[in-house]
């Protein structure tokens, strides 16, 4: 397996030697100031978490002429493998996602002047090396919960998320706090998948929502969420997509997305690094600095009546400012 | 919602989750039966995923697709039977070699040929309606309502059951896999069946690994998610019958699609638990608590000619 992963990661960055040489072009730097990112289990193309924060890797790189890599995971059990090797190679790490945080903290400890950025986790105490990049996805995800009641015609809305974690709750509490807040009547289904890859179940798990009722369901289970999104393509009620812009996916059914502007967060940690001002640290992405938010409607907009793309403004505004705090548990976990 | 919505819909969600697990298990039951043991179910359907999303892609058609999965495949198929037959390779260890193969593999091209956002989503197949039955409440929608893969599914156990017992090629492979000695001498070309066999269970995962492809039209890391294992277990439990795999698929399909609306309906249920299912009640089948399970006599030995 080992092997396997090494011959990924030798062909994947055809593309980033190109950088590496036209960088040795522009400006020569000591071969530390590269950046390695390391994807999670979900691969490059999940079409949401790790494409978008590779994609901003790759553009960050470029702006700053600097040399970049990739490192796929296959496996958890390699986490801690294929951040070493990462960090071997460059001054800056960044890894994808909370399933890497103990992987990180063992190899973090390990490499004391290498610099690793992680998403979606923190430490407390923070890590002296370590930036933590969190995202108020419950913020986010309120927004989609207003949107989700506001174009459901039969009061019910659906959830399918992938591994019930602290970290995926919030997007659930969020979105069911945003429903019930543009209309107490309605009601959440929740489906867990278990998994962040398995099409078929997150199919499996919008399908027993949508009989029960729902007309709008909002995947936030990475591959596997995709399975929902085409489960509502079928049905003709619509879904809401996570991390990324998914409206591509099926753009007659996805009617917004939660985003979180994952490639702005690698682009800023790659121009930081590169200007030597990167930090260590915790830094929260919220609505109020644009770290998360909603995607356009595209098509759909003429399905989304006014008066809720006002309150989706208007929620925006009084979540930024402060006067709405979003819960970040669930009141019912179970839906209701 | 009206409680019949509900088990309409539980029962077409049991259906498309057996699907796979039906393709894949006839697949491992023809290879078993002809002594070849086959874990690479889950990497051969992997294979069979992409080969449809890249001939569906290439072609703009199903059948394009269809065509595809099912030679991406069989060639990963003759891969392990080529370890398995002429290499005289640990067979658990083939099997597993295939499936990191296949895992690796499929995600390296998927980036070469597609680049990371990958492209729009290919053809898929909607449920085809059969005229008449499909009107008849709940039955209809649920049953007589699906993708033409799974009417293939359905109609192919029996069919396969018929050819493995009761035609003189399916009578040959049996004897292949149970006294390849006997059958040497009585003039079978046990390398050319076994062979033939792994072939056939490459054309049965292709068309397993289509049909997940075709239900959500994108192809993703991986995604055959362990379904390939579960068809394993569907050999196993279903005693190396075709019959046996089509029950114990129903049942693996039925308490996933269980789950997913225990869940749908606010009841809190260990739905890890309730996902490990399948592989409790093989450990039970195996264990010997529900009559008798025996693999074919010889299931992972290669056959070396003295």
């Amino acid at each position: 397996m080992a092997s396997g992963v090494v011959t990924l990661v030798a062909s994947v960055p055809a593309s980033g030697a190109t950088a590496a040489s036209s960088s040795a072009r522009v400006a020569p730097r000591a071969p530390s100031k590269s950046v390695t990112f390391v994807s999670d289990v979900g691969g490059l193309n999940d079409h949401g978490y790790n494409e978008f924060t590779y994609l901003g890797v790759k553009a960050g790189a470029a702006k700053e002429h600097m040399a970049w890599h990739v490192i796929q995971t296959q496996d958890p059990s390699q986490y801690v493998q294929n951040i070493t090797t990462a960090a071997q190679q460059s001054g800056l790490v960044i890894c994808s996602g909370f399933a890497m945080g103990d992987a990180l903290k063992t190899v973090a400890a390990r490499f004391p002047k290498t610099h690793f950025v992680i998403l979606d986790y923190s430490y407390s105490p923070p890590l002296k090396n370590v930036q933590a990049d969190v995202f108020d996805a419950q913020q986010s995800s309120y927004l989609a919960g207003i949107v989700a009641a506001g174009v459901s015609k039969t009061h019910t809305v659906g959830f399918v998320g992938g591994v019930d974690e602290s970290v995926l709750q919030e997007f659930l509490a969020g979105y069911e706090a945003g429903a019930l807040a543009e209309n107490p009547k309605t009601h959440v289904k929740v489906e867990w998948t278990g998994s962040f890859t398995n099409e078929q179940a997150g199919k499996a798990a919008a399908q027993a929502e949508i009989a029960q009722g729902a007309d709008v369901v909002y995947t936030a289970a990475g591959g596997s969420g995709i399975g929902g999104i085409d489960a509502a393509q079928a049905a003709h009620v619509f879904a809401i997509g996570v991390d990324a812009d998914q409206n591509y996916l099926a753009p007659s059914t996805v009617i917004t997305s939660a985003v979180k502007e994952l490639g702005k967060v690698a682009e800023d940690n790659i121009a930081e690094f590169a200007h030597n001002t990167w930090k260590s640290g915790t830094t929260v992405y919220d609505l109020a600095n644009h770290g998360v938010g909603l995607a356009s409607f595209h098509g759909l907009a003429k399905d989304v009546p006014a008066q809720v793309r006002q309150k989706v403004a208007a929620a925006t505004k009084a979540i930024a400012s402060g006067s709405i705090v979003v819960p970040t548990t669930p009141k019912y976990p179970n839906g209701h | 919602m009206s409680a019949e919505a509900v088990v309409t819909s539980g029962i077409a969600t049991t259906l498309e989750l057996s699907t796979p697990i039906v393709f894949g298990g006839l697949g491992g039951v023809l290879s078993e039966r002809s002594g070849v043991l086959n874990i690479a179910l889950e990497g051969t359907m992997l294979v069979g995923a992409f080969g449809y999303f890249a001939g569906a892609a290439a072609t703009g058609t199903v059948i394009g697709g269809i065509v595809l999965a099912v030679a991406a495949a069989t060639s990963g198929a003759l891969v392990l039977a080529w370890l398995a037959i002429h290499a005289n390779a640990d067979q658990v260890i083939a099997g597993m070699a295939v499936n990191l193969i296949a895992s690796g593999l499929t995600d390296f091209l998927y980036q070469a040929i597609y680049g990371v956002s990958g492209t729009a989503p290919v053809p898929g197949m909607g449920p085809v309606g059969i005229p008449l039955l499909d009107k008849i409440p709940v039955v209809g929608p649920s049953l007589f309502d699906q993708s033409l893969l799974t009417y293939l599914a359905l109609l192919a156990v029996p069919a396969v059951s018929f050819w493995l017992f009761r035609t003189r090629a399916g009578l040959h492979v049996l004897a292949v896999g149970e006294r390849p000695e006997a059958a040497d001498s009585a003039g079978l070309g046990v390398y050319k069946i076994r062979y033939l066999s792994v072939a056939a269970s490459g054309v049965a995962c292709g068309l397993g690994g289509a049909f997940i492809l075709t239900q959500v039209s994108s192809f993703s890391s991986d995604m055959t998610a362990g379904v390939g294992y579960i068809a394993l277990a569907a050999v196993i439990f279903g005693n190396w019958r075709p019959r046996g795999v089509l029950v114990a698929a129903v049942l693996f399909g039925a308490f996933e699609a269980l789950q997913s609306i225990l869940q749908s309906l606010g009841v809190s249920v260990p739905y890890d638990l309730l996902l490990a299912v399948p592989y409790l009640v093989t450990i039970v089948a195996v264990s010997g608590f529900v009559g008798r399970v025996r693999a074919p006599q010889a299931d992972g030995v290669p056959y070396v000619r003295s």
